[in-house]
């Protein structure tokens, strides 16, 4: 019988318990999309890693003959080991344009050991021919095919190699060239060439720069290191790099790790809101029902029925909505882990249905619906039979008399109880308000919470630009230079302002960790950079007196502060340099650390100033033949202008940016599903009040007004709740994200903040439609003499 | 606004005495008699209700004429049409056949905005479950009714106080519903009906919900109104003894007034038992 009226209840509420079924389906597809899209990228990533034997290490030394291999394949813990030559060099592009290659050997006659490569299209080089193989990432940006012709340039000769095949390589998965840089595919081609012919093309020939290995199932990394290292001594090891500390690996990390957070978190965060948007429902179904649940009582139904009743109506939501819900998610996470891996340039993709992601979504959407059912169903199994019958259900709770605010406020109020009743209401009926309020603010977070990181991102962008970044053009060199250069800059045509900087490799160590990077040496006075000092001294002293500037990211990972001492090496030199932290700045891209020209010397043991960098003030007209300029220096690897490089930043959130849509698109869905829940019950739950004063002649149109009036004062109190709480979300969420590539805060922006105030208000009004509606046709003389 | 309806029809002596009422609706013509004193008509009217393949007639072509200042009980068995004939004449219904003419008025054919303006003018309800604004104050609640009748036609002769004194409840003005008696709750109610200065009172059961006691004081109320400014009152109850008050009481039985009793001699509410 009671399961007879659990189905009436369904059908009775059909928009409000389809409401609730769709907050549950969204809350778990979100669990399910994320999650799923989660572990579809990590098995894609693994699985590549696997198949294409990507190397544990690899160490580069400036020039190892490749006879050594044999020996290092001999060691202790090596299982493969692979030595190739490895350099970059120009690479022609169309008007004039140059772009990075890499020039990567393979072996002349099989298919390397490790860091093996996989054929998207073409065939295998021929050795002696100058072939070569194309990075997939680049043939995708620039249109590149097998039979097209590549030139080369390696100082003032050029060389033509012709592209036989497109391949994938477990090593550039994400196309950066070094540790930090930004991905950029049009400007960084990676060629692999037979050994024979890359050494050729290189001058070196039977020579090795790298050496790949892959070490035994169980064996110690770091201990393997150790041994080749040893093994490579005499030709001066430059450094060992892990697959972690691996430029393409370590973004790829970043990125699966900022999937965990997210595939973790936002579920959650989404689980919470709806087990609570639930709890309120039922709540409130159970107080509407009072009356009943005391007929039942008084008819001879227990207490166990009664809770039996509406535990059963939770756990239909739960059940129906994970159904939903794991559909819903499981076609999304195919379509992001699709897009994903393909942007990623993951060549394999893995889709599964995670045995652990059913039982979560299944686990956990019972366990909230449960949580959210079980304190109103106790409730309503305790009400006493007389009580529940006889207490009017909308009896306003309180003291008796007319709210404190609105006595104060009296001589202002407008006199109109089409203003009166709301107000009364609002603070009258403080349960509803109360559930009104959360309702609608937690319906706010998800959206605030993705939106702040649309802002924050954009913030960073600004930053960037008017902060942070402060040159026109960037030339990167691979061969240091010295001040006659400058000075012939300085002298074109459009220039304003030369500033150089030399960029040394450096293996900083302090007492916690070590870690692998660069240093930017500069003058004390130079401004091509802008700081942001959080601790310490001012840049200009700080380098002046032999100090180091350490990013935030870069001080947190080693542990230091202003005041320690951390110990540089760098490949020129074989005694290690003791710096002092002299100042830590917020930085909010990679871990950079600066130092002076000065104290580059003591890095390099080198007596004179050299540069491999320079920053150029131009005029914005200019900029692009400076550009040009720049580029037919010798040693050119790299020349920006700014405006390209946040360009290309801004290419580098477009797939960020389809994520966090996604999510917005979920945070909104859901706001929406919870307002419309809220203000349905809301309007519903007076039925019989506002069919009362229809009754008496109040005419629909200043009822809506009077409905619409009480829920934008509980939306007005709501939304800075909201807002708040979506700002602290978005915080919690930074606090595990942020990590050495990127340093987020959340920020919101004044229009955004319209923007979700506008669309909040908008998203009530629709709520309050259907139910206004539903009242405004209800039969006056039913609805009067029904006691609910 | 003259209604058509009665220029047409012939307009008579009303009768003394009691009588017994013939079956409307078989003969015809309809057997409708006014007077320049009845304010409300009820033409041949038929009210249906369809739920899904079945019809139910509440009203089976019945015919009505109820006087000014008249203080009318309806009686009849469960079911036999009583709320649906009280939600005709409020104009919160409409008949499906026939015509309701109330104080010069054919709301028959009247759409939702031009009944919410007929209630707010000439009606007043009192309903067995009270439906007092929960929220709002007896003062507040009596005084929201009053508001709408000053929006209508901006006259403000009667205040809350003076409205809710009359029902004897001077000293109970700032209390909330549920702070209430459920008699005093009612009281409120028949305060708030009076507050539009209606033509009609009408009360579907008003003392269905309430003991005998406190349904005495809600009639006492009810009988004063009529007495003192000449209000037409229709009370429908399920309690015979009740019709002693009234100066005629109408039996409904299957969707016709089977019956109308004239009280030469109608009592006084204390002087009644139930
Ligand atoms: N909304 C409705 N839908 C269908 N049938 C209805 C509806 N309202 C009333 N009826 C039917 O119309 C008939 C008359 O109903 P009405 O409410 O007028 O009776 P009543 O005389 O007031 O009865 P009671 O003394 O029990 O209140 C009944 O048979 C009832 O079932
Ligand atoms: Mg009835």
């Amino acid at each position: 019988m009671l399961l007879l009226k659990t189905w009436r209840d369904l059908l009775a509420r059909k928009a409000q318990f389809a409401g609730l079924l769709l907050v549950v389906a969204l809350g778990v597809s979100t669990f399910v999309a994320f999650q799923t899209s989660y572990l579809d990228l990590k098995a894609s990533v693994e699985k590549a890693n696997a198949e294409l034997e990507f190397a544990d290490f690899s160490t580069a030394v400036m020039s190892a003959p490749m006879s050594e291999l044999d020996a290092i394949r001999r060691l202790r813990g090596v299982y493969a080991a692979e030595g190739r030559l490895v350099q970059d060099v120009s690479l022609d592009l169309t008007e004039g344009a140059k772009a990075k290659a890499r020039i990567v050997g393979i072996p002349d006659e099989r298919r390397p050991r490790v860091n093996d490569l996989l054929l998207e299209s073409g065939r295998w080089p021929v050795a002696g021919d100058d072939e070569a193989l194309l990075h997939v990432k680049f043939a995708q940006e620039t249109g590149a095919r097998p039979g097209d012709r590549l030139t080369l340039r390696m100082g003032r000769e050029r060389r033509e190699v012709r592209v036989v095949g497109i391949v994938a390589s477990p090593e550039y998965m994400y196309a950066v060239p070094e540790k930090g840089s930004m991905p950029s595919p049009r400007e960084f081609a990676v060629l692999f060439m037979r050994e024979h012919d890359a050494g050729q093309l290189l001058g070196k020939p039977g020579a090795m720069t790298d050496v790949s290995v892959v070490v035994d199932p169980g064996a110690n990394v770091g201990r393997v290191i150790d041994r080749v290292e040893h093994q490579l001594e005499p030709y001066h090891v430059v450094q060992s790099t892990r697959q972690a500390d691996q430029a393409s690996s370590f973004m790829l990390g970043e990125e699966i790790e900022q999937n965990r957070v997210m595939a973790l978190f936002l579920p959650a965060v989404i689980l919470a809101i709806s087990s609570s948007s639930l709890l309120i429902a039922l709540s409130r179904l159970v107080t509407s029902q009072r009356g009943e649940i005391g007929l039942a009582k008084a008819l001879g139904y227990t207490d166990a029925q009664v809770l039996g009743h509406y535990l059963l109506f939770s756990v239909v939501i739960a059940v129906l909505g994970s159904l939903l819900g794991f559909a819903l998610g499981d076609l999304i996470a195919r379509g992001v882990a699709g897009q994903y891996v393909s942007m990623l340039g993951v060549p394999f993709l893995e889709h599964h249905v995670y045995p652990e992601v059913v039982a979560g979504a299944v686990g956990v959407s019972a366990l909230a619906c449960l949580a959210a059912g079980i304190a109103p169903a106790w409730r309503s199994s305790r009400i006493p039979p007389a009580r529940a019958m006889h207490a009017d259900p909308s009896a306003a709770l309180g003291d008796g008399r007319v709210p404190l605010l609105e006595r104060a406020l009296s001589p202002v109020l407008p006199r109109s109880f089409t203003f009166r009743i709301p107000f009364r209401n609002v603070f009258r009926q403080k349960r509803r308000s109360f559930y009104t309020i959360v309702g609608i603010s937690f319906a706010l977070v998800l959206t605030v919470a993705t939106q702040s990181m649309f802002d924050a991102v954009d913030v960073l962008l600004t930053r960037l630009r008017d902060v942070t970044e402060r040159w026109d053009v960037q030339a990167v060199y691979d061969e240091p230079f010295g001040a006659d250069r400058l000075a012939e800059v300085r002298r074109w045509n459009g220039v304003r302002r030369v500033q150089g900087a030399l960029v040394v490799p450096a293996e900083i160590r302090s007492d916690r960790t070590t870690q692998q990077g660069a240093i930017t040496c500069m003058e004390p006075s130079a401004d091509f950079h802008g700081f942001e000092i959080a601790q310490g001294e001012q840049p200009r002293q700080a380098l002046k007196g032999g100090g180091i500037i350490l990013g935030n990211a870069a001080a947190d990972k080693l542990g230091v502060s202003v005041g320690d001492t951390v110990s540089v090496k760098t490949p020129y030199r074989e005694e290690r340099t003791r710096l002092g932290v002299a100042a830590i700045a917020n930085e909010t891209l990679g871990a950079p650390v600066f130092a002076s020209l000065a104290t580059a010397k003591d890095l390099t043991g080198s007596g004179e100033t050299r540069y491999n960098e320079m920053y150029v003030d131009a005029e914005p007209r200019q900029a692009r033949q400076i550009k040009e300029r720049l580029n037919d220096l010798k040693g050119a690897v790299s020349v920006v202008v700014k405006s390209e490089m946040i360009g290309r930043f801004m290419e580098m959130m477009e797939f960020t940016n389809f994520y966090q849509g996604l999510l917005l698109a979920f945070g909104f869905s859901m706001g929406f599903v919870v307002i419309y829940n809220t203000l349905t019950a809301n309007v519903l739950e007076r039925t019989r009040e506002i069919a009362t004063m229809r009754t008496i002649g109040e005419s629909s149109g200043r009822l809506a007004v009077m409905v619409t009036i009480e829920n934008l004062l509980l939306g007005i109190a709501a939304v800075p709740l909201g807002i708040w709480l979506g700002m602290r979300t978005a915080d919690a969420l930074y606090a595990q994200l942020s990590s050495e590539a990127f340093t987020l805060t959340a920020v919101i922006k004044p229009e955004s903040v319209a923007v979700i105030v506008g669309s909040v208000l908008l998203v009530m009004l629709v709520s309050e439609v259907p139910p206004i509606r539903r009242i405004f046709r209800l039969d006056l003389a039913e609805a009067t003499k029904v006691l609910e | 606004m003259q209604c058509g309806l009665l220029d047409e029809l012939e307009v008579c002596e009303h009768v003394q005495g009691t009588c017994v009422g013939e079956e409307p609706g078989g003969g015809g013509m309809p057997k409708v008699v006014t007077t320049e004193r009845s304010l409300v008509v009820l033409e041949d009217v038929v009210k249906t209700y369809r739920m899904g393949e079945t019809t139910v007639t509440a009203l089976n072509h019945t015919d009505l004429v109820l006087d000014r200042g008249e203080f009318v009980v309806i009686l009849g068995p469960s079911g036999s049409g009583k709320t649906t004939l009280l939600n005709l004449i409020g104009g919160i219904d409409s008949p499906s056949e026939g015509r309701v003419v109330v104080d010069g008025e054919d709301i028959s054919r009247y759409g939702q905005r031009e009944l919410t303006l007929f209630r707010r003018r000439k009606v007043g309800f009192v309903f067995q479950f009270f439906n007092l604004i929960p929220t709002l104050t007896a003062r507040e609640n009596v005084d929201f009714a009053l508001e709408l009748t000053r929006r209508h036609d901006g006259h403000g002769k009667l205040t809350a106080a003076d409205l809710l004194a009359k029902v004897g409840l001077a000293e109970r003005l700032d209390h909330f519903p549920y702070q209430l008696s459920g008699g005093e709750q009612q009281r409120v109610a028949v305060a708030r009906a009076l507050a539009k200065d209606p033509a009609l009172i009408l009360g579907d059961e008003p003392t269905g919900n309430l003991d005998f006691r406190t349904g005495k004081l809600v009639l006492e109320a009810l009988h004063e109104v009529h007495v003192a400014s000449g209000k037409t009152v229709v009370i429908v109850t399920h309690n015979q003894p009740l019709a002693a008050i009234a100066d005629r009481v109408l039996h409904l039985r299957e969707g016709r007034v089977s019956q109308i009793e004239v009280n030469a001699h109608p009592l006084e509410p204390e002087g009644i038992e139930w």
